[in-house]
């Protein structure tokens, strides 16, 4: 463990990944608080957890190595629909999936062991797509995970007889509650911070700083990056599984540009270097869609409002511009929150600090 | 002249012992861009513990030799050999491993981690990373080299000659058998360089290894340097001491005609 957390003394992830958690605790407090009252917040807050997994998923990826990938929903893909063939009741399947093999038909598995191999699947995928992918150029590999997006949509909407094609896949049990997202998001945090802490995080860091200068410094980025990847798609894989068993239907145009696109802005508006920042952007995008899909509807808090359809696309992407020219690394950029805190503490209180240091034990030599 | 490295005494816990065998060679190295020929059949040895300077004209293939030699660009023919073993071709994380450190001719920091993190790629990546006490080593180092004080800041952030600081101490970390500095006293003022000067003996002092260096600061050579390679056009124009490499009249015209050129 401490030869993984190499780093700990540097980026306290116990810090990080407290405060962040407590965050989300909150959170969930006031969805717990709301269940039962009809609001709108019982259905927005467990889909907001399971957001908070997958742009933590794609912040350990893009996020440390400065590669776009815009195939991660075709894991989130793999992850819903081996969820559906796992849990979905034996009457509905002989009617969804035509194809699908008779020992397969009768399973129906419970929560934890349908997300432990619907992960399982994704990682597969994963490792194997990555030992091509990981060996290509920054570039190419971004465009190549678009291609990935575009193979495993025609995949999900082609493949009738295990995916019913464009029409969707319903019948999913309900087995993901406002808890358990809360659950997998809180892990998904710890998984993350620690990632990025670890010598293969630190590595992929310096590669998406001056790959050349890593390679120099002894750093095998493909390896960095082969492992980030497979460790990426199987927390997106997870999110998959979770999300499948809290929307109970979906159909593959949920996987799609649409789905990549506002979990990109999530991560640019937040800050992708930082996991405060994938969380901070996942929150802000939410209360700002949930905000301007109420305004299209034609009401804000309970007040009628004008009726502007696709208002919510058009702000979401003003202002993800604006974040890319006003404050280029996103709202957090390179530092986690409890850092930010920390040097909010040392403005108002300075006690004796080396000038622009972190309070990080090891200074022993600092003047 | 005064070996001036009082400072480096005090570190009692050199994290390599001197050491004796380790030797790495280019034998006959050709170097051809689309038929540009950047480097000719140069051949070059650097031994554990040895200082040798790599000096010649702007374009004569300098760079290109330390970039073929750290593996960032494969020899269009002639060898590299580590400790007697072929290297030529690897990719540069390789060459690391097998004890070989670098520095650019233009700063190459990773910018936005910290000064800290960058040292510790360095320690956690070298080719002796198992079973070390990386936080020690790191923050000895930044000690070292005068960083302990910054080392929370982002690298970017940094004055230039802390910069190049850090870039030392980055390829230290991952304790090398050999160094090769690209330019290192490139834009420094005279006191900047003497303080180089003595850095890189208190280097090879404390560290035990073999350092190639190139730059065009003449004076700071001469003194550092037991062995002198001069490059031109590609070649090899003349190899040995400061005093007769100084003295050799193809290295004078080369380099007066270099001067008269400028001006």
């Amino acid at each position: 463990m401490n030869r993984f957390l190499h780093s700990l003394y540097v980026r306290n992830v116990a810090s990080t990944s407290g405060l962040l958690i407590g965050i989300l605790a909150i959170v969930a407090v006031i969805g717990a608080l709301s269940a039962g009252t009809g609001s709108s917040l019982t259905l927005i807050i467990p889909n907001f957890f399971i957001t908070v997994i997958i742009v933590i998923a794609l912040q350990m990826f893009t996020g440390n190595s400065g590669v776009v990938s815009w195939g991660h929903a075709a894991f989130v893909g793999i992850g819903a629909y081996v969820t559906a063939w796992l849990t979905v009741p034996a009457v509905i399947k002989s009617d969804v999936f035509r194809a699908m093999p008779s020992w397969l038909i009768d399973a129906q598995w419970s929560f934890i062991p349908t997300i432990v191999v619907a992960t399982l699947a994704g990682t597969l995928v994963a490792a194997l797509i990555g030992i091509v992918l990981c060996r290509m150029k920054e570039t190419a590999m971004a465009m190549s995970t678009l291609a990935l997006l575009v193979i495993a949509h025609g995949v999900y909407a082609n493949w009738f007889g295990m995916t019913r094609g464009a029409q969707g896949v319903y019948g999913l049990p309900q087995n993901t509650t406002l808890w358990g997202a809360f659950g997998f998001a809180s892990l998904a945090v710890i998984v993350g911070v620690m990632f990025r802490d670890s010598r293969v995080g630190l590595r992929l860091q310096a590669s998406r700083e001056d790959p050349l200068a890593a390679e120099a410094t002894g750093v095998s980025v493909v390896r960095s990056r082969y492992i980030a990847w497979v460790a990426s798609a199987a927390l997106a894989a997870l999110c998959g599984s979770v999300w499948a068993q809290f929307n109970l239907a979906f159909d593959p145009s949920q996987f799609y540009y649409t789905q990549v696109f506002a979990v990109l802005s999530m991560l640019v508006i937040g800050g992708m270097a930082t996991m405060s920042g994938a969380i901070i952007g996942a929150g802000v995008v939410t209360v700002l869609s949930q905000i301007l899909y109420d305004i299209e509807a034609g009401s804000l808090f309970g007040i009628t409002v004008p009726r502007i359809s696709g208002l919510q696309q058009m702000i979401l992407a003003i202002v993800t511009l604006l974040i890319l020219i006003y404050r280029r690394n996103g709202i957090l950029s390179w530092w986690e929150l409890d850092e930010w805190v920390r040097k909010g503490k040392e403005r108002f209180f300075p006690g004796g600090r080396p000038r622009g240091g972190r309070p990080v034990s090891g200074d022993k030599e600092g003047g | 002249m005064a070996a001036g490295h009082d400072d480096t005494g005090a570190t009692a816990t050199a994290p390599t012992p001197a050491r004796t065998s380790h030797l790495m060679e280019a034998l006959a190295v050709s170097k051809h861009f689309r038929g540009v020929h950047a480097l000719d059949g140069v051949s070059l040895q650097v031994a554990a513990g040895e200082i040798v300077g790599l000096i010649g004209p702007n374009g004569s293939g300098k760079t290109t030799l330390l970039n073929v030699l750290s593996g960032v660009y494969a020899p269009t023919s002639g060898k590299v050999r580590c400790d007697g073993r072929q290297v030529e071709g690897f990719r540069p994380n390789r060459i690391a491993h097998m004890g070989v450190g670098r520095t650019f001719q233009n700063i190459r920091l990773f910018g936005h981690l910290t000064v800290r993190q960058n040292v510790e790629v360095g320690s956690v990546s070298g080719h002796a990373s198992k079973g070390v006490d990386h936080r020690a080593d790191v923050d000895r180092l930044l000690g070292r080299f005068g960083l302990a004080a910054s080392a929370d800041v982002q690298a970017l952030n940094l004055p230039y000659g802390a910069q190049r600081r850090v870039e030392i101490a980055r390829a230290l970390a991952g304790r090398p058998y050999f160094l090769l500095l690209d330019e290192p006293a490139a834009g420094m003022n005279e006191t900047e360089s003497d303080t180089l000067l003595e850095t890189i003996m208190g280097v090879r002092a404390e560290f035990g290894c073999g350092i190639l260096i190139v730059d065009h600061d003449l004076r700071l050579i001469m003194r550092l340097c037991e062995r002198i390679h001069v490059l031109a056009e590609g070649r090899t124009l003349a190899e040995g001491t400061p005093e007769e490499v100084r003295h050799d009249p193809t290295v004078i015209d080369v380099f007066l005609g270099d001067a008269l050129k400028d001006t």
